[in-house]
């Protein structure tokens, strides 16, 4: 009596689990009755993403120069026209549109990319004419890294008085973000790291321009002067700070304090991503021509509404479908029994992928497939050893031996999930995340319920 | 035995020639891209007012053909009709817009509310490339394993065959989708991934029955 009665128990529970998963959980809110489960989190590859198309820029720059010769930004009110000349320049030169060139700035925009940490992304080419199309996951910052990618990336450190060109692109290494905690809260770096010219030019700089006390000010006048020599540093040819040298610089390395110490995280947060902003540019060198966004678009996918997926779908559902038929048709009420718990495996598995937030795309139908694979095997794996005359024990035994035999292929496809949990990508950091929860969910389900129903199929 | 052998030898010779096939169809003529991953135009309409997405496609299969096209809705409000075509000349970008304005009784303006943009083609290498890093980890993981829990049967068993099924098996696939022409797209990867799995489910199994 207690046997069929945890058979009947067990049963009600999987059936439970399969009409919550199907049907969900529905609350009365206000008038409405509300599924209390969450949505799938669907992703890009199903929903849309971002088009963006890049055209090498055409447009004209006008250049004015005063009467010796030297640029300047504007004619001055009141001024003689006639002593200033105006040139027409294109932004980017004839000479400058070379295969090459395109090559090198797809390669800094998908620098730039992987630097801001976007790990969704394709970047085509059209080496004709150099034109580039990007295609990125939309999310609220999808705007921000497309206008980096087309910022020029130009760095150069100049004498504030005279503009002289001290440093630029050529003498720059790589640049990171770095933190640290004070008590007054977290300050948030720019680390900007020179190569071995860099380094030499730097230290040089750093004495020319070396900073002088305040009682040498007082004392010598010649001091004072040298205290107002101070450099700038211009990225994207926008001047980013001027500042003189506190003292002399041998290591190569620039550290810039990024906002005020904060403990507040949204403002950290923001120094951070303007610091990796920085890092990313300067990382990655300057783009050799200068671009401009043509079009740019969420598209809806493809396969938002599409047989490809339908037929994918299909196809899991078949396999769920035939797997459960051969079962049952195998090994009968044994099959059944399995069949039963198998279903519900499936049904808390799509439950618990609503929960961690893993994306729904192509990748993760695939990996139901290699779950269904690992599930069938497992099952009939234990199903075939159990014979008719079998008792309680004999069963018991049976299983216990047929989990050790599958116990090492758990193990390898937990490692893998791990492994691609962990990757930057969303849709293989998602494969990873069903990819566990699937391995977890078939383990406990077969040790807690499958198990417990073939033992209790026994009469002794 | 005798059979077992020969059957083995003539696979091996099989798969061999496909591989070598593969590469060289590869080489030769490339992979066949499909539309939305091959050198397109993309003709984006900003339309004015409320649109049906099929009326769109109609008019864009009537004019650029039906298996040349494919149309997508964009912007989160579905503001654009996107139609993507090999080639959209001037002529056939006019049609489109005169068909939509008759269809809608709008007036589409080519300068402002058009934009046709060419789409370079995508590379294998790129749809590819973010799935390489976690694989080679997770075969190295998975080999060391092999050879911790396995080391009694030999390193040939626990190193060499499967090292050798996943290169054989991947080549195989990409040989195969390349001599069939199938057309590359998504799809193309996270399949490779899921034969990948496949490979190394079947090694475990193996390994386990041995």
């Amino acid at each position: 009596m207690e046997r069929k009665l945890k058979i009947a128990l067990i049963i009600l529970i999987m059936v439970l689990v399969i009409v919550v998963s199907f049907g969900g959980i529905y609350v009365k809110k206000l008038v409405s009755y509300n599924n209390i489960l969450p949505d799938y989190n669907l992703g890009s590859e199903l929903t849309g993403s971002r088009l963006t198309s890049l055209k090498v820029g055409d447009h004209v720059h006008e250049i004015i120069y005063d009467s010796e010769g030297n640029e300047v930004e504007e004619i001055p009110e009141g001024a003689d026209e006639s002593q200033y000349r105006k040139e027409e320049v294109p932004e980017n030169s004839e000479e400058s549109k070379t295969k090459e060139n395109y090559i090198k700035s797809k390669e800094i925009m998908v620098n730039r990319l992987k630097s801001l940490g976007v790990a969704d992304y394709e970047v085509r080419l059209n080496e004709d004419n150099g034109n580039i199309f990007v295609e990125l996951d939309d999310g609220e910052n999808t705007d921000t890294v497309l206008s980096d990618l087309i910022v020029s990336g130009k760095f150069e450190i100049i004498d504030t008085n005279d503009k002289t060109v001290l440093m630029t692109n050529d003498d720059l290494d790589n640049a990171k973000v770095l933190y640290n905690s004070a008590t007054n809260g977290v300050n948030v770096y720019l680390s900007i790291q020179f190569n071995k010219e860099g380094k030499k030019k730097l230290e040089q700089i750093s004495r020319d321009y070396l900073a002088t006390s305040e009682t040498e000010h007082e004392e010598n006048e010649q001091s004072e002067e040298s205290t107002e020599k101070t450099i700038t540093m211009r990225i994207n040819e926008e001047d980013f700070l001027s500042t003189h040298f506190d003292e002399v610089m041998p290591n190569g390395e620039l550290t810039i304090t990024i906002g005020n110490a904060s403990t507040d995280s949204g403002q950290i947060d923001q120094y951070i991503q303007q610091a990796q902003y920085y890092a990313a540019i300067l990382s990655n060198g300057e783009l050799p021509l200068e671009y401009e966004v043509e079009s740019n678009d969420y598209i809806q996918s493809i396969y938002a509404n599409n047989t490809y997926l339908y037929v994918l779908l299909g196809i899991t559902v078949f396999m769920i479908i035939v797997s459960i038929i051969y079962m049952i048709i195998r090994y009968k009420m044994l099959g059944v029994l399995s069949s039963i718990v198998y279903v519900a495996t499936v049904a808390l598995l799509l439950v618990i992928v609503r929960y961690v937030n893993a994306n729904i795309t192509l990748d993760t139908l695939i990996i139901s497939i290699i779950l269904i694979v690992i599930n069938t095997y497992i099952n009939c794996k234990v199903l075939k050893n159990i014979d008719k005359n079998d008792s309680r024990e004999d069963v018991k035994g049976k299983i216990f031996g047929s989990y050790l035999k599958v116990i090492d292929l758990l193990i390898i496809i937990l490692i893998s999930a791990v492994v691609f949990t962990y990757n930057a990508s969303s849709a293989i950091s998602s494969m990873g995340v069903v990819l566990f929860w699937g391995i977890i969910i078939m383990a406990l389900m077969n040790v807690l319920f499958t198990r417990t129903l073939l033992i209790d199929s026994r009469r002794k | 035995m005798k059979n077992i052998n020969n059957i083995m030898k003539i696979i091996i010779i099989v798969v061999a020639i496909v591989i070598i096939a593969g590469i060289v169809m590869i080489c030769v003529k490339g992979f066949n891209y499909d539309l939305l991953h091959s050198k397109t135009q993309r003709m984006n309409i900003y339309m004015t007012q409320d649109f049906d997405i099929n009326d769109i496609e109609e008019i864009a299969n009537e004019v650029l053909g039906k298996n040349n096209t494919k149309v997508q809705l964009g912007n989160a409000f579905g503001t654009v009709a996107s139609i993507v075509s090999k080639e959209i000349t001037e002529e056939q970008e006019d049609s489109i817009i005169e068909k939509v304005n008759e269809k809608y009784q709008i007036e589409i303006n080519k300068e402002s509310d058009v934009v046709l943009t060419q789409i370079p083609q995508s590379n294998a290498w790129d749809l590819i490339v973010k799935y390489i890093s976690p694989i080679i980890i997770t075969t190295i993981i998975v080999l060391a394993y092999f050879i911790i829990r396995f080391r009694r049967k030999g390193i040939i068993k626990c190193l060499l065959i499967p090292v050798l099924s996943i290169i054989i098996v991947g080549a195989l696939y990409i040989s195969i989708i390349a001599l069939t022409r199938i057309p590359i797209n998504e799809l193309f990867a996270i399949c490779g991934v899921l034969i990948y799995f496949l490979t190394i489910i079947w090694n475990t199994i193996i390994l386990n029955k041995e």
